[in-house]
């Protein structure tokens, strides 16, 4: 539902934007979560990757990434995220 | 936002959890659940939340905001109020879909009738929260809950009560998203604002459509009747399809006839790893029922016990000619309800009583 989507977004940011905030400070908690997020959001942008099977564990952060960075994944180097890349994720989220 | 904020919500928690010490729960999940949520609150109260930064502010007030909830359920769940028959029907219809033992279903029950309704934080907040409670206080929250909201009145009016199945379908494409999915798939992504009203109107329907669907699976066509009751005329709005639209769809699957939504749900479905939606119960002809003896029906499975709530409807809906016609109609509708309810019962502790080799 529109409504329980923004509502789901209030709830699940803080949590993300902690662990991202961590990582650009050099703090890698919560790192590989985030990692396997974008991995998979740069797999469905580049339509390697089926909507129908998104990980529902990170199904929130994905969809995000996906509605409101999209040309930004296309830049991302899955093998090689860059800490500007977190940043610029951060920056969406906030 | 500052730490004022967290301040009122521990002043609050404080008074909630004084209140609820002395619930005693029907089971030992929801003692631990709530000897759990107490912990993470004491922590949160003794630590220095004065010198929390914004975000980590943001953070504890949705954590401390799950810990609120979830007390209020828990609270409406001790031993002498949960609807214990009903629960046990939906928990069944439940694990066909979500193979996990870490839920504990809880009820609130709502002073506003046709207040039915299903709730849960999904797997993606359950596992933020913990990860966050786990690293900063050693602390963890070992089950999710489930929680559904029915009307006090309507508790045991197992007539009505078929909404919750259509609930637990809309719990479960929340969980699995399903309708959201579709959207996506063929509209794209983008920000919630960027979809046009009318993708928004579609979506919205798909997930009326879904939970309509999930219901008549177990419970044949009961939903439906009842929506013929109670929004016999809806056309269709920005929410709901219309009621004959509703209808039509769960006749089509039903009757096995093709239907495009029908068909998409399923594709969407099969192709996220669910099984497609099927016939999950079994009928019981209204003729030979048990019921004609007065007695409650004697189940033998759990596709029986879904199509419990059919039967039940199916007595109602001709009591002008069975058994029930002599009956006024107060004592038909308790009659039919209490019913019901001692087949539910009788299949449930049965169950219990074969599962502990009894």
């Amino acid at each position: 539902m529109y409504l329980a989507q923004l509502s789901t977004f209030q709830s699940q940011v803080p949590f993300y934007i902690t662990i991202l905030e961590n990582i650009v400070k050099g703090n890698n908690k919560g790192k590989s979560v985030i990692d396997l997020a974008i991995c998979e959001a740069i797999d469905v942008a580049k339509g390697s990757k089926n909507i129908f099977t998104i990980d529902n564990n990170h199904y929130f952060l994905i969809t995000t990434l996906l509605s409101k960075y999209n040309e930004g994944l296309l830049k991302i180097d899955s093998k090689n995220i860059k800490s500007e890349n977190y940043s610029e994720i951060l920056d969406v989220l906030k | 936002m500052n730490y004022k904020i967290i301040e009122l919500q521990i002043l609050q928690l404080e008074e909630s959890f004084s209140k609820s010490r002395s619930n005693i729960y029907s089971d030992k999940k929801k003692e631990t659940h709530f000897k759990e949520l107490f912990n993470i609150f004491n922590t949160i109260k003794n630590c220095n939340y004065f010198s929390f930064s914004e975000t980590d502010i943001k953070l504890h007030f949705q954590i401390l905001n799950y810990i609120f909830k979830g007390l209020e359920f828990l609270d409406n769940s001790t031993l002498n109020v949960i609807p214990y028959e009903i629960v046990s029907c939906l928990q069944i219809a439940l694990e066909d879909w979500i193979k996990s033992d870490n839920f504990i279903i809880v009820t609130s029950l709502s002073n506003r009738n046709l207040d039915f309704s299903f709730e849960s934080e999904n797997v993606e907040i359950f596992n933020n929260i913990n990860a966050e409670v786990s690293s900063r206080y050693d602390l963890k929250i070992t089950n999710r809950l489930i929680k559904i909201v029915l009307p006090k009145a309507l508790s045991r009016d197992y007539l009505s009560i078929v909404v919750l199945y259509h609930e637990l379908g809309h719990f479960i494409d929340t969980e699995i998203h399903i309708s959201e999915k579709i959207l996506y798939s063929k509209y794209g992504f983008k920000p919630a604002h960027l979809y046009t009203q009318s993708q928004l109107q579609e979506f919205r329907h798909f997930m009326e459509y879904f939970a309509d669907l999930f219901a008549a699976q177990y419970i044949n066509n009961a939903s439906s009747l009842f929506l013929g009751y109670i929004a016999h005329d809806s056309l269709d709005s920005h929410t709901h399809p219309s009621t004959k639209s509703r209808i039509s769809i769960v006749e089509d699957f039903l009757n096995n006839t093709y239907n495009i939504k029908v068909d998409v749900i399923n594709s969407a479905l099969k192709s996220s790893g669910y099984e497609p939606f099927k016939i999950r119960h079994k009928k019981i002809d209204i003729k030979k029922s048990d019921f004609q003896n007065l007695i409650p029906q004697q189940i033998k499975t759990k596709e029986e016990l879904h199509y419990i709530f059919k039967l039940g409807w199916d007595f109602w809906d001709t009591s002008e000619i069975n058994f029930l016609k002599n009956f006024d109609a107060r004592q038909k509708y308790n009659v039919i309800n209490n019913l019901v309810e001692k087949s539910i019962s009788n299949y449930i502790i049965k169950q219990k009583w074969q599962q502990t080799g009894i």
